[in-house]
């Protein structure tokens, strides 16, 4: 089987969904930490489009984005799939992974800005959870139903570190009272078992965001 | 009472891109479907009741289940009627890369496509000279990821996933151009716009793309806050 190396960052939520993606199917990985600073060689030769993290690779082919990454890994390895195999649950799956894609930017906006434009993005990111809360979480445990999927994966990210960016930032976003079934589904997310032991460490999120957000604000 | 509909219903409207990629992936793969010609400034209670999230086109029903978003529409086409010709490639490490360039020209080239025609003056100008930098990218990077040249990124006759996503909108760029301004650089970009000219003669495209005169009237009526510009310099 040729080689895969994760190359990443820590602290982003779209390293973490393919890293959680590569456990849940149980394939061995290389990880290799990227300084974004001083973006290594081989990163700038595997994604010169975008010149970002993750990206990973295998048998020395690169393949750059996240939700890309997930759909070649389980095409891939088709073991414990993360897309349904009903095309049209599959279609709803992809809709909602690029519902989350698309609105997530909101959650990073609360992030970066203050003041007016900090309210636009709370505001945004409100909205974005509420549309996920009425339409896309039904009753069951997960997204698609009792085991973890692309969606879970997707949304998982977005939203444990949205819990980090609440911290940072001092505003509650993701209220339990206001998102029951999105509080009771991402207490089930974190507790899964290969999910709880593959989470950041929260400290260390909350340093290295908090410093993040001081440099953004100072450049703003 | 809504008379009841055919087992395939796309609801569309005819100048929307992302609504002939799905025409084209229909009528590829040989789909009978009804088409519903939406009127965007009066919703009709089908298309909010099947996309109530967006409440945009195109949205298919297939036996009354919807689904929306033109990319997400394509793959299941592809997925449920998997009789040739694919629409993907069936390589893993290919599907990823036609997904990327996909992504890219959907996140990347149409909004800088509306920033140009949203903009007068300078900021055009500084529009234009950024889409046709994200243009050099598409080139270049499909042109490396693929191993056959333009048109069609294969050996077979018939149309792509990249032919469609890119062909449904760049087939249209001289109506745009008409309307608003000469926005892709001829001398910049002989590939891209070879494969678009190849791709506007292909049969299944010409009949299923919105007639140009019709796209130009449009496109000068929607985007007339922008005024009319001729780069001088091409």
């Amino acid at each position: 089987m040729a080689e895969i190396k994760l190359l990443g960052l820590w602290a982003s939520p779209y390293d973490r969904r393919v890293l959680w993606a590569l456990k849940l199917k149980g394939i061995p990985y290389e990880y290799v930490e990227e300084d974004l600073s001083n973006k290594s060689p081989l990163l700038l030769q595997y994604n010169p489009v975008h010149q970002k993290i993750p990206v990973l690779v295998h048998g020395g082919k690169p393949i750059c984005e996240s939700v890309i990454i997930l759909e070649y890994l389980d095409e891939t390895w088709p073991e414990n799939p993360l897309l349904p195999s009903d095309p049209y649950e599959r279609a709803v799956a992809r809709f909602w992974v690029k519902f989350i894609e698309d609105k997530c930017s909101s959650a990073w906006l609360v992030f970066r800005t203050s003041g007016e434009e900090q309210e636009k993005a709370v505001k945004d990111s409100l909205e974005m959870l509420k549309t996920i809360e009425e339409h896309a979480l039904g009753e069951k445990k997960y997204f698609g139903g009792d085991k973890i999927g692309m969606v879970d994966i997707a949304c998982g990210a977005i939203v444990h570190w949205l819990e980090v960016i609440e911290e940072v930032v001092g505003i509650k976003i993701l209220e339990p009272h206001k998102f029951p079934r999105l509080h009771a589904w991402t207490k089930n997310f974190e507790e899964a078992p290969i999910i709880k032991d593959n989470l950041p460490d929260r400290d260390q999120m909350l340093v290295y965001f908090k410093q993040a957000r001081e440099k953004s604000l100072a450049s703003a | 009472m809504e008379k009841p509909r055919s087992e395939v219903v796309l609801y569309g409207t005819w100048a929307s891109a992302y609504c002939t990629r799905v025409q084209l992936a229909l009528k590829l793969k040989g789909i009978a479907y009804e088409y519903v010609e939406e009127d965007l400034t009066n919703k009709s209670e089908s298309l909010l009741h099947y996309n109530p999230v967006h409440k945009k086109v195109p949205v298919l029903v297939h036996k009354g289940k919807p689904i929306a978003e033109s990319l997400v529409i394509l793959e299941y086409i592809d997925d449920c009627w998997n009789n040739s010709p694919n629409l993907l490639p069936l390589d893993p490490y290919q599907r990823a890369k036609v997904r990327f360039w996909a992504n890219f020209y959907d996140q990347k080239i149409i909004p800088s496509s509306y920033a140009v025609v949203l903009s007068k003056g300078k900021e055009q100008e500084n529009a234009i000279k950024e889409f046709n930098e994200l243009l050099t990218v598409l080139e270049e990077g499909i042109e490396k990821d693929f191993s056959t040249k333009f048109p069609f990124n294969g050996e077979r006759e018939a149309l792509g996933f990249l032919d469609i996503v890119v062909g449904a909108h760049a087939c249209n760029y001289r109506a745009l151009e008409e309307a608003v301004a000469v926005v892709v650089e001829p001398k910049e970009h002989p590939a891209f716009l070879s494969w678009v000219t190849k791709l506007k003669e292909y049969p299944l495209m010409k009949e299923t793309l919105p007639p140009h005169d019709k796209l130009a009237a449009r496109m000068r009526e929607r985007f007339s806050l922008a005024p009319k510009r001729n780069i001088a310099t091409l």
